[in-house]
């Protein structure tokens, strides 16, 4: 297994720990950073100035940062209102692929090869989706110019600390050998974890030597102190990756739950047009059907309509008789009113007025009677005599739409004075002068029972006070005969002693 | 790659003819005493040999195997030239058991002073020799400086995929590059100023890319284009020659020069006018082998020119280099193999 994929592992059982320095979701906002080398670089690789290993592993780590910077803003221009799902999945899964390669390489333990793969996974990132045009083809022109901007970027900044590493020739050598491993391997898209060791050994072996022992502007570390750095980077680097695994991983979720979607709705089209072909075939299979079945259909129909109206016909002779019922109870009420307006005029002064306006709610009731029973004479003469079915009777001749013409046409009228029955029903549960009647007997019968009421509650009163009256009539009574019978025995001992 | 059966070909033709062409012992097979079985499979084996001789018929030399000679060879110089031998070295093995091949890739100024040194045997140079270097040379080692060409390359110009320019004249490259401006004319300084009409470019700024001082690129832009001249100081220099690609294929105002053998699907290689003034070339491989693209260079490895500095071991290793096994091998890697005519002309230097 290789060592940066220990520590891969390493920094996942870590992650949790470090979550709170880069919490799940939290997405950096789009920002440009410094570049991590300046200009100074090539002057100082022009004179010839060695670079630390230590130096190295700081800058190609700020690199690392720094790249996926670029990716993500990158990224953000391709997916920002793109209704291309495949597209915006594609973006995402380069997104975490090339930051991922880049946080891999700077977790490996040697600075010399850290540098050497980032310049490689750069530059053939870059010459895939810039110069073999990938971008344009997966994002359009214009999407397309926010990552050939950032590869553009970042290939220039990784080149620029490849300078302090190597002398230009070797720059040149290595140059050629990325540009060969293209030609060798034309086609070949996913470049994001091809590495240094992927390469033909025998074509790199001298280009590393010398680098790498110091024959280039590299200065390896020195073997005294070798150990104790090599485990203090590697603790450093555990935390390093911690650090940045909930974005990672925060993208891979993104990345996958894009891709479902993406998935997602291949399926639904799929299913979208299957559901188009079932319908088609469902319809065509209808209309067959029908074809042969209207006759059948038509004949079991009727029988079916003549039997709901029968049912229906139960419910009317129920409605007019309620109807009925309700006229005589109206009738009645009127005749209540009428007597109470006579015998308690005093009390009611406006009976008369009630019985007037009950006038409209009577005429209602009785226009009421006169639409149900035309209504019923309607249904009869359409029905006809109710027939049972005979079941050896011949088959239905076939669907004729001439004879439901003059059946529609009675139907409809039937349908106008079932109209009419219900509008009157309406006006009469909503009469003004029914809803008078029922508020003037309430009224009524409610001042009788109040004065009832006051009646007895005088009467209570009127035997209380009597009740008081007797009670203190008899306290007095009996005052007034114990001072008389105490004044009289006083005048008996007063007698005695004389 | 068929490059052993070539090797066991030339062998079995070499047995035939019992002599070897630069007078060393002829391989063991041709002088040992044969019983008549063997002899009958070893003229099946040779008729079969000639038979693939004859169907891979070439014109270029053929390399000799000589197993008497042994030893190591000393490489030093371009780091371009030295990656290229690292591939050739797995290759001499097979054909040349006894030669080992040391490469140090230092760069192409390093590859000189080893030479002088006696720290070398053979000088890689992605460049030409300066009379300078070649003059310190022989001072030091009191002999005279050959060289061979073991590949031809070219400088191309290149512009945006979506700039219509399709060809352009030196003087006009000089108009854009050259401070000076030797071949005369004005400073060419927007695309409308070489020729570019009716599209939005023609008033647009051109933006140059190239190499920086010291490279084989610059140098020969130098050279050819700008008459000797220094350039302008608002050239972009880019590290390396696929960043010079990648920039023009990112800006569609751009232009620059680099190695032909990078190439980019957003990017086109102009045709450049011909030294003599007879058209437009482009640099393709064989307007550059023929010397009609104007801005070709060769890699060129040097020795030093005595008996006693040139051992075998690197006159041989050179041989294969230019010969057709190891014009095949440069071929294969990408890069442009020397003429026939050329291959033959440096392999006859090494007899």
């Amino acid at each position: 297994m290789r060592r940066s994929t220990v520590l891969l592992s390493l920094a996942l059982t870590t992650s949790v720990l470090a979550a709170g320095c880069a919490a799940p979701g939290a997405r950096a906002a789009p920002r440009r950073e410094k570049p991590v080398t300046d200009s100074t670089d090539f002057s100082r690789s022009a004179a010839g100035e060695k670079i630390s290993a230590e130096e190295l592993d700081e800058i190609t780590n700020a690199f690392a940062d720094r790249y996926r910077t670029l990716m993500e803003d990158a990224v953000a221009a391709i997916v920002k209102n793109n209704p291309d799902a495949r597209a915006r999945a594609t973006a995402q899964r380069f997104l975490v692929e090339s930051t991922t390669s880049a946080y891999d390489i700077v977790t490996n333990g040697d600075p010399f090869s850290q540098v050497l793969d980032l310049n490689i996974m750069v530059t053939l990132t870059s010459q895939v989706w810039i110069d073999d045009d990938r971008a344009t083809r997966e994002f359009g022109p214009e999407r397309a110019e926010s990552l050939v901007y950032s590869l553009r970027q970042a290939r220039e900044e990784i080149w620029r600390i490849a300078s302090r590493v190597f002398l230009p020739d070797q720059l040149a050598a290595l140059d050629f050998m990325i540009a060969s491993w293209r030609r060798d391997n034309r086609g070949v898209e996913d470049t994001s974890f091809v590495r240094f060791d992927d390469f033909a050994e025998q074509r790199g072996e001298g280009l590393i030597r010398d680098v790498a022992s110091g024959g280039g502007l590299f200065q390896p570390l020195n073997q005294a102190i070798d150990e104790s750095v090599a485990y203090r980077k590697l603790g450093e680097r555990i935390f390093y990756l911690a650090k940045r695994m909930p974005t990672l991983a925060n993208w891979q979720t993104q990345a996958f739950a894009d891709e479902m979607l993406a998935k997602e709705e291949t399926k639904r089209a799929l299913a979208n047009l299957d559901g188009v072909s079932r319908s088609v075939e469902s319809l065509g299979a209808t209309v067959t059907q029908l074809a042969s079945d209207v006759p059948k259909i038509v004949a079991e129909e009727r029988t079916a309509i003549f039997a709901e109206i029968d049912r229906r016909q139960k419910d009317i002779d129920s409605a007019l008789g309620q109807v009925n019922a309700i006229a005589g109870d109206a009738a009645k009420a009127a005749a209540d009113a009428r007597a109470i307006a006579e015998g308690v005029s005093p009390m009611l002064g406006d009976a008369q007025k009630t019985l007037e306006a009950a006038q409209p709610t009577l005429d209602a009731i009785q226009k009421l009677a006169e639409t149900s029973e035309r209504l019923l004479g309607k249904v009869a003469e359409i029905k006809g005599p109710p027939v049972p079915p005979d079941l050896n009777a011949p088959p239905a001749k076939p669907f004729d739409i001439a004879d439901y013409q003059k059946m529609l046409g009675d139907a409809t009228v039937a349908l106008g004075e079932a109209n009419t029955l219900l509008k009157n029903a309406d006006s009469l549960a909503g009469s003004k002068s029914v809803k008078g009647l029922i508020d003037e007997v309430t009224q009524a019968t409610e001042q009788r029972i109040e004065s009832l009421e006051h009646m007895v509650t005088r009467v209570v009163y009127l035997v209380g006070a009597i009740a008081a009256g007797v009670v203190m009539l008899a306290f007095a009574l009996l005052f007034a005969y114990r001072a008389t019978g105490a004044r009289a025995g006083a005048r008996s001992t007063k007698g005695g002693a004389a | 790659m068929n490059i052993a059966l070539i090797v066991s070909g030339m062998l079995a033709v070499n047995a035939l003819s019992g002599t070897a062409q630069d007078g060393t012992t002829p391989p063991d097979r041709s002088t040992g005493a044969a019983t008549s079985a063997e002899q009958a499979v070893a003229d099946q084996d040779a008729a079969a040999d000639v038979q693939v001789n004859d169907v891979d018929a070439s014109p270029y030399p053929r390399f000799i195997e000589d197993r008497s000679i042994k030893g190591t060879v000393r490489c030093v110089g371009s780091s371009s030239v030295g990656l290229m031998l690292n591939t050739v070295r797995t290759a001499i093995r097979d054909a040349q058991p006894g030669i080992e091949l040391i490469v140090e890739s230092s760069g192409s100024g390093a590859g000189p002073k080893a030479l002088a040194e006696g720290k070398a045997d053979l000088a890689l140079m992605s460049r030409a020799m300066r009379p300078a270097e070649i003059a310190e040379i022989e001072k030091a080692r009191g002999a005279k400086v050959g060289y061979v060409d073991m590949a031809v390359d070219a400088i191309a110009i290149c512009v945006n995929r979506a700039n219509p320019t399709t060809r352009i004249s030196l003087k006009d490259l000089d108009r854009v590059f050259g401070r000076e401006r030797r071949r005369g004319g004005g400073p060419a300084v927007v695309w409308g100023d070489v020729g570019v009409r009716d599209t939005k470019l023609s008033g647009a700024r051109i933006e140059l890319f190239g190499m920086g001082p010291g490279t084989g690129s610059n140098g020969i832009v130098s050279e050819i284009v700008l008459d000797g001249g220094p350039f302008r100081t608002s050239v972009n220099e880019e590290p390396v020659a696929s960043s010079v690609v990648q920039a023009v294929a990112t800006d569609p105002l751009a232009i620059g020069y680099c190695s032909s053998y990078f190439e980019a699907a957003r990017v086109r290689q102009l045709e450049v006018e011909a030294l003599d003034g007879s058209g437009f070339v482009a640099p393709t491989e064989a307007n550059i082998r023929s010397g009609r693209y104007p801005l070709a260079r060769s890699m060129r490895i040097y020795y030093v020119d005595d008996p006693k500095a040139f051992s075998p071991a690197a006159r041989q290793f050179l041989r294969f280099l230019v010969s057709e096994d190891g014009q095949e091998l440069i071929a294969d890697m990408g890069q442009k193999a020397l003429g026939p005519e050329q291959a033959h002309h440096h392999f006859d230097k090494l007899k």
